[in-house]
């Protein structure tokens, strides 16, 4: 072996072993929860998935995650109805209309937004927008409506942001093409750019589910605490991921409350990883 | 620059036209007119402003930041950067076509009817007739008619640009703009290509920018010769390749400036 071999043998060699360790710990993760949910799994069966009661700490305890889980894809619901529209409007005004300083404010503001701690965020709404839902009939100071803003306000620019990467990524040529017919911007923007951009706008959607559906700490805050289903936009919710939160440095080790915690958590990744894959598959073909 | 033949009727004119992109200028003092039913070729090398000038005729560098124009472009008399010119229906009359083939990511059939149906046209079968016609003026009409709901991605790059043609005639215009249509095709759709513009040239007036000195001379009646931003020499195309005034030209023309 000369030199240049030996070189590039140990380029190649570093470029595996880092690429091994990545998923190895993705590996990892995926097995250290399950070791831990297991316990729960075998103890409550089908149950812990399908069961509404969760009363962890009762004399009697309950372990069923069904009700949060739900609770968990309507919030999720809820904020995607909200967010997605409004990030794609912004998104389409960025695209279609700003002119450069205007595209350059927003772009300033979406980066600063997106820099807010989400702590902070759910301190603001606890505190000045709780107050206006009070008077506006909520019966809970925190419920999922509050949580559902406060993940919009996490998450919309996130996903205005990769809107307009998506509709910024197709050919100028085809905007152009659309206009040289007699197309309005709102038409070029709408029926052909967003349809060319689609791969990437569906992208942008389930990257942004994934991340509502994770996001902890505005939901610990500002949705409340019972574990029941919503019937109204006043009630609260519990969340998986609040639960987690809440709960996991009380627990004993261990014990099924413990390792049912952890089989949210196994649900949680579940979720995230499946789409996670479909976001990758969506951009694999359309890059074909 | 006068044309001392008989002399067609008239459909676009620059006058005492500029163009800057910030504060280089693009065109310098252009005057021209082009002709109605002819096809005229705009030459000349890289960066001599050819697609500037293209690009001006039908606003489609309004988009450029920093990009401004000094001078009148007249479509029929009318100046077409008058602030109160509809822009839509100012298109509609004056398509173009580019260098890349740019179909929508939709079907045949409704990338052709984009256009009428943007342009109000509802009724499905006047829609279907346009379709089926325009297709059949770009000469793509028996390639396609089995698989019309078959997305546009799917065709060949010539077929694709044959499609663009058809999209741009679905709404009847009247002078057609081709930014060097066939630069990214191959011998034969090139050659399909030309010989549909000179049959389209019977009804519509063509203005094609192109690097293809060969292609100019093979289809255009009036060649526009520029350099460096300005309009060296515009005459009909057997007098400019039998004997160009300007010596920029003749360069040119043989090969010596390229």
């Amino acid at each position: 072996m000369n030199k240049r071999e030996i070189k590039n043998n140990f380029k190649n060699i570093m470029v595996v072993c880092v690429a091994c360790f990545s998923i190895l710990i993705l590996v990892m993760i995926f097995g250290f929860i399950i070791k831990e949910s297991v316990p729960a799994i075998s103890r409550e069966g089908f149950k812990l998935f399908s069961g509404m009661l969760w009363y962890p700490t009762h004399s009697e305890p309950e372990y069923g995650l069904a009700a949060m889980f739900i609770g968990s894809l309507l919030i999720t619901l809820l904020t995607a109805v909200i967010v997605l529209p409004l990030g794609y409007i912004i998104a389409f005004f960025m695209y279609g209309y700003a002119k450069p300083w205007e595209k350059n404010i927003i772009k300033s503001s979406i980066d600063l937004l997106s820099g807010v701690p989400s702590v902070i965020i759910g301190s603001f709404l606890l505190v000045y927008v709780a107050p206006i839902f009070f008077k506006l009939g909520a019966w809970s100071r925190e419920n999922i409506l509050l949580g559902a803003v406060g993940l919009t306000i996490l998450s919309l620019p996130y996903t205005a942001s990769l809107m307009e990467e998506a509709m910024s990524s197709v050919d100028k040529s085809m905007k152009e093409g659309a206009l040289a017919l007699g197309a309005t911007k709102f038409r070029a923007g709408f029926s052909v750019i967003s349809k060319a951009a689609m791969p990437g706008l569906m992208n942008a959607v389930i990257l942004t589910l994934n991340r509502i559906i994770g996001e902890t700490m505005v939901v610990l805050m500002a949705s409340g605490g019972a574990a029941i289903i919503p019937m109204s936009l006043w009630d609260p919710v519990r969340p998986l991921t609040a639960a987690i939160a809440s709960e996991m440095g009380e627990v004993e080790l261990g014990s099924i409350h413990y390792s049912a915690l952890f089989a949210a958590g196994l649900v949680l990744l579940t979720i995230s990883f499946i789409l996670t894959l479909i976001s990758k598959k969506i951009s694999r073909r359309s890059s074909k | 620059m006068p044309i001392n033949d008989e002399k067609p009727g008239i459909v676009i004119s620059v006058r005492n036209f500029n163009a800057y992109y910030s504060d280089k200028k693009a065109l310098k003092e252009i005057n021209l007119d082009f002709y109605k039913n002819k096809i005229t070729a705009i030459i000349g090398p890289s960066g001599c402003g050819k697609s500037t000038l293209l690009r001006s005729i039908n606003r489609m560098n309004d988009e450029i930041v920093g990009f401004r124009t000094e001078g009148e472009i007249l479509y029929n008399g009318k100046n077409v950067n008058d602030k109160k010119l509809d822009l839509t229906l100012y298109r509609k009359n004056v398509g173009m076509v580019f260098q890349k083939p740019t179909p929508f990511p939709m079907s045949i059939y409704d990338n052709v009817s984009f256009g009428p149906r943007i342009h109000g046209i509802k009724n499905k079968s006047k829609i279907e007739d346009i379709v089926e016609s325009s297709l059949k003026k770009a000469a793509l009409w028996e390639e396609v008619k089995d698989e019309l709901h078959k997305s546009a991605l799917s065709l060949s790059g010539g077929q694709q640009q044959r499609l663009c043609i058809a999209r741009a005639l679905a709404v009847d215009p009247e002078v057609i703009l081709l930014d060097e249509p066939t630069s990214a095709l191959d011998p034969i759709a090139t050659q399909k290509i030309e010989i549909l513009l000179e049959e389209l040239s019977q009804n519509y007036s063509i203005i094609i920018v192109t690097h293809n000195l060969s292609q100019a001379v093979r289809i255009s009646d009036y060649m526009a010769y520029m350099f460096q931003g300005d309009l060296i020499e515009y005459d009909s195309t057997s007098k400019i390749i039998r004997s160009p005034k300007n010596e920029l030209t003749e360069q040119y023309l043989t090969g010596r400036i390229g």
